[in-house]
């Protein structure tokens, strides 16, 4: 097929496009996360000691950074499924920003808390964890796929990183585990390894 | 006023009337990005056959990612961005297919039970020596021997008269035979 006859044949196909604006895309998602979030609570129960809990400027603090990150990463993986704002120039700057949170974070609540209590956590918070964060990814991963990624691999990281916070976000607010050691291992580092998957996937769904 | 400023004001109706479903904008908007595609590819693949493809595969990518176009942006960085992304992606998948090259058997069996070192050494040889030869004689023999011209063509071809023609390919000869006993 020569070029004029794509053109010719694409002219032919020209109706009213309707604008699918970030904002939109970033206002699906935090209800998509905010829906999960509360129907989690509700299924399993807020903490009991979460309103004493809410007291520790740690918890605070950790709570604070996963709502920063679902931000961050919704936005990112949203804007990475628009070719023109895809090189937002905030968007390392501000996941660098988280993770230097976090690692102080960990740092503070290792020294701080026994060492006995590093083994607070453990294999049920990941799987928790994946359990609040299955819908979030679903929908980013099915919602960005009808978008334009000129970068899919940043996308599905950043999709998978959010919907992680999300998850880790969720099983702060159920679970009656305080902050320990454990945390790392149990939360955080699998966020980074479920976002390293996220790369591969971004590569195979957001192919178009 | 930049090039890249007055493709953004010329561009910029056409993506807004395309938009609003106008059919003889968005055909004028596909011809003028199928004439920056080109260029583009053009100028980072060279003047190849392949072009062709990755402009339209630019084409269908704009007209599938029109609905993430924003008119109230630059239209230039999505449509650098789309043709970036387009290029690198063609690219990938020629890389990976000239990795995993499928020769049917039957088109090389012939050639098997050739040697295999003689023919390509002599014509490291040849190609050495002929790198060696002045510019002008480097031409003359590059374009009888190498693009399979006659000396008639070789010299309309290089702006050369036909007996200045035989005259440099026959210096040629001698010093290639020269160089090519001294080896």
């Amino acid at each position: 097929m020569t070029t004029e006859s794509l053109i010719a044949e694409l002219t032919m196909q020209a109706r009213p496009v309707a604008r699918i604006a970030h904002a939109r895309v970033c206002a699906e998602w935090c209800a998509v996360v905010l829906l999960c979030l509360i129907g989690g609570c509700v299924v399993s129960g807020v903490a009991e000691e979460l309103y004493i809990r809410l007291n520790d400027p740690l918890f605070i603090g950790e709570l604070a950074l996963n709502v920063m990150l679902i931000v961050i990463a919704g936005c990112a993986a949203t804007a990475f499924a628009y070719p023109d704002r895809a090189q937002a120039p905030l968007l390392k700057p501000a996941l660098i920003a988280c993770f230097a949170g976090y690692s102080g974070l960990v740092a503070s609540t290792i020294m701080s808390a026994p060492a006995l209590e590093s083994s607070a956590h453990g294999l049920e918070c990941f799987t928790c964890i994946l359990s609040f964060a299955a819908l979030p990814a679903i929908w980013m991963f099915w919602r960005l796929r009808s978008l334009a990624s000129t970068r899919p691999m940043h996308a599905g990281a950043a999709a998978a990183m959010m919907a992680v916070a999300t998850g880790c976000l969720g099983v702060r607010l159920v679970e009656h585990e305080t902050a320990a050691a454990g945390l790392l291992l149990w939360h955080y580092i699998p966020l980074l390894v479920i976002s390293a998957v996220g790369l591969l996937l971004g590569k195979k769904i957001f192919r178009w | 006023m930049t090039r890249r400023t007055e493709n953004e004001a010329r561009l910029a109706p056409l993506f807004a009337a395309a938009m609003q479903g106008e059919r003889k904008a968005y055909g004028t908007l596909l011809h003028e990005v199928a004439g920056l595609a080109k260029r583009y590819v053009t100028r980072k693949l060279g003047p190849q056959a392949e072009c062709d493809d990755v402009v339209q595969e630019i084409l269908i990518s704009v007209h599938k990612a029109l609905p993430t176009y924003d008119p109230a942006r630059p239209c230039m960085p999505w449509l650098a961005a789309i043709m970036h992304f387009r290029l690198n992606d063609w690219l990938r998948a020629r890389y990976r297919s000239t990795q995993h090259v499928h020769v049917p058997i039957e088109d090389v069996q012939d050639f098997l039970a050739d040697t295999v070192t003689e023919a390509p050494l002599a014509y490291e040889y040849v190609t050495k020596a002929v790198g060696s030869l002045p510019q002008g004689q480097q031409a003359v023999i590059h374009a009888m021997y190498h693009d399979e011209l006659s000396v008639a063509e070789t010299s309309e071809k290089l702006g050369m008269s036909i007996s200045a023609v035989k005259v440099t390919a026959h210096r040629a000869y001698k010093k290639l035979r020269t160089r090519l006993e001294e080896e």
